[in-house]
């Protein structure tokens, strides 16, 4: 186990650029995320989100710079997948799912690296199954072929496969696009228990801003490739930072209850039609 | 916030027994309709011999001294060799269909669209070509992998499949390009040397080259070894379902995982085509009507497509001989006329899917 202040992923110079593209898809990007928070990666599109979820999870060679482990010599993409796997798992954007499979088949696959091509289920890889399972919340239909599920759900079954993998980085691309808003925010409250109860480091590249600002303990915005600027949703979401991101007036005020920002978009004309609403959200 | 309610679909528990027999079920289907298409492949000809007496035959009891001896020499020099061969030619078939369905992702993959068929009769074509290889020597499986191997390569390097949703369609259009090709080369050199061309057409479109146990003995090794290997990968083709990069992240060395398979699957074709043909339809329509029956778990798709690839083959091949009698039709013609209807069937329902 690496030492407590040791980020468990780390970003150094990381750049990438697609063959036959013009400009990088990813500029010189450097974070650190740590175990236990959850860090959305924010921006308009084709800014490089899922590009530096590729970079980062190994699938995809830089240019130059580097994604690393905590502890590892070697780069994420230099390692064999048997081994990536175990350090980092990643929920891919909810696409189809194949038929066939069982929930509990499926969250099996992700337990590959353990038992091998050819391996026998141990009982541990069956411990951790069930596991996963139980922490998603899907032991009833756990028998259910996964192509009968609806949209949350199957989206959690890959959460399950991503857990049962026993990495500590959690990468999820856009994990609420296809759910409706009691989905969104269940799975975003189970992301952030997965952060704070287990030491999970958790980076999720996100659309919503106001989920981002209800869920993400840091926010690192992402513009043409290059990183804006990474922290607190209160000193990141802003509508000074904001606005000019997405050429787009926004207007940034505290949630009523709760305090954290509540990003409103046309903002300008809420100004205008006289609405007595707080100018910007305090900065800390 | 502690657990999440969901809303369990309606779902029939399956008693132990329940899911015993439910999973044992399509095992006991496909071997008990292996095993009647193999009894009414031996038994059924110019010449019908009842069961009963192939029993006697088969295990030289005390009462098989009354049956004559044409009897006795037919079932074993002619029924039973081609009835083994054709079971092992389905087997490979079926088994290298599904697997190449599953490394392509691509349900119109099998071993004759993607060309590879073609390219073991090439490599066969060219074994025979050189002077003083007979046609039952035990190099011609060799050449015929080297012909498929030389095809996938080039099918492959071309189409680059799993890079984008085109590719899949270039796979097959290219393997088509291919196969032809191959095809009419292997038989311009037929042509050109093979006294008896009939003969060699004959095996081109999917007729036995030879009789006799020869077939079934340089192939059996290559098929059996080959069928073994892509059932032990059933786990690494189910993962390859969720896509190359989903298959990389769970912890799967994908491109090893594919070459394996390709290789194996290429090995597995060849053998058969080396000495039955080239037979279209088998690769493809078998493992998709597993699919339909069973799922698409290929743990379970992979054994049971073989089955039922041996089954479909001998009731194919059983067709082909008794049709026109005593004239015999190559087996491919009628695997074409049966699996092509199925083929279109196929290619509505994916138009409709999209």
């Amino acid at each position: 186990m690496s030492a407590r202040s040791d980020p468990a992923l780390r970003l150094e110079d990381l750049t990438v650029r697609y063959p036959a593209a013009a400009a990088d898809a990813l500029d010189r990007v450097s974070l650190e995320i740590r175990n236990g928070e959850l860090l959305a990666i924010a921006g308009p599109n084709g800014c490089g989100k899922t590009t530096l979820l590729r970079a980062a999870s190994g699938v995809l060679a830089p240019l130059s710079g580097r994604a690393s482990g905590a502890g590892q010599t070697h780069p994420m993409h230099k390692l064999p997948p048997e081994k990536r796997a175990r350090l980092l798992a990643v929920v891919p954007q909810m696409a189809g799912l194949p038929s066939g499979f069982t929930v509990a088949e499926a969250v099996m696959l992700g337990r590959i690296s353990f038992h091998g091509w050819f391996g026998p289920e141990t009982p541990a890889d069956r411990e951790s199954v069930r596991a996963a399972i139980a922490a998603v919340g899907l032991e009833s239909v756990s028998g259910q072929s996964i192509e009968t599920l609806s949209g949350g759900t199957a989206q959690r079954v890959l959460i399950a496969r991503a857990l049962a993998q026993g990495a500590s980085i959690l990468l999820m691309d856009e994990p609420t696009a296809h759910l409706d808003i009691r989905f969104q925010i269940e799975t975003l409250t189970l992301l952030r228990r997965f952060a704070r109860e287990r030491g999970h480091a958790v980076v999720a590249a996100m659309h919503d801003l106001n989920l981002v600002a209800r869920f993400a303990d840091r926010i690192a915005l992402l513009s043409g490739g290059r990183l804006v600027c990474c922290g607190s949703p209160q000193t990141v979401l802003t509508a000074e930072i904001l606005s000019p991101l997405f050429h787009h007036p926004m207007l940034v005020v505290p949630h009523p209850l709760y305090g954290y920002p509540l990003i409103l978009p046309d903002g300008e004309e809420l100004l205008k039609s006289a609405v007595k609403l707080p100018r910007t959200h305090k900065k800390r | 916030m502690r657990s999440i309610p969901i809303t369990p679909h309606p779902r029939i528990s399956l008693s132990a027994r329940g899911v015993f027999f439910s999973r044992a079920l399509p095992y006991g289907l496909s071997l008990l309709l292996l095993a009647a298409a193999l009894v009414a492949s031996v038994a059924i000809g110019a010449v019908a011999i009842p069961p009963g007496q192939i029993w006697s035959i088969l295990w030289r009891t005390p009462d098989a001294a009354g049956i004559p001896a044409s009897l006795t020499s037919i079932v074993w020099d002619l029924r039973l060799p081609r009835t083994i061969f054709i079971m092992l030619l389905g087997m490979a078939l079926a088994s290298s269909g599904a697997a190449f369905q599953g490394i392509f992702r691509n349900p119109l993959a099998d071993p004759y669209l993607l060309g590879i068929g073609s390219g073991a009769s090439l490599g066969v074509a060219i074994a025979i070509t050189i002077p003083g290889f007979a046609p039952a020597s035990p190099v011609i499986p060799v050449f015929a992998f080297l012909g498929a191997l030389w095809i996938v390569l080039m099918v492959y390097g071309w189409a680059r499949p799993g890079r984008d949703s085109a590719s899949s369609t270039r796979l097959i259009l290219a393997g088509v390009a291919a196969g032809a090709f191959a095809q009419s080369l292997a038989a311009f050199l037929f042509y050109r040397t093979v006294e008896q061309t009939q003969r060699a057409i004959s095996w081109l479109m999917g007729g036995l080259l030879l009789g006799g146990w020869d077939p079934v003995r340089l192939s059996l090794p290559y098929i059996l070894i080959g069928i073994l290997v892509m059932f032990a990968m059933g786990r690494v083709l189910n993962l390859l379902q969720f896509g190359e990069e989903q298959a990389e992240q769970t912890g799967l060395n994908v491109q090893r995982a594919r070459w394996i398979l390709i290789i194996t699957a290429s090995m597995t074709t060849a053998a058969g085509v080396a000495f039955g043909g080239v037979i279209g339809f088998i690769g493809l329509a078998v493992p998709h009507l597993a699919r339909l029956l069973w799922g698409g778990d290929y743990r379970r798709l992979l054994p049971l497509s073989t089955l039922l690839g041996a089954s479909i083959l001998l009731l194919a091949d059983l067709l082909a001989r008794t049709l026109l009698a005593p004239q015999q039709l190559p087996v491919g013609i009628v695997t074409a006329l049966l699996g092509a209807p199925f083929f279109f069937y196929l290619l509505r329902r994916n138009g409709a899917a999209r």
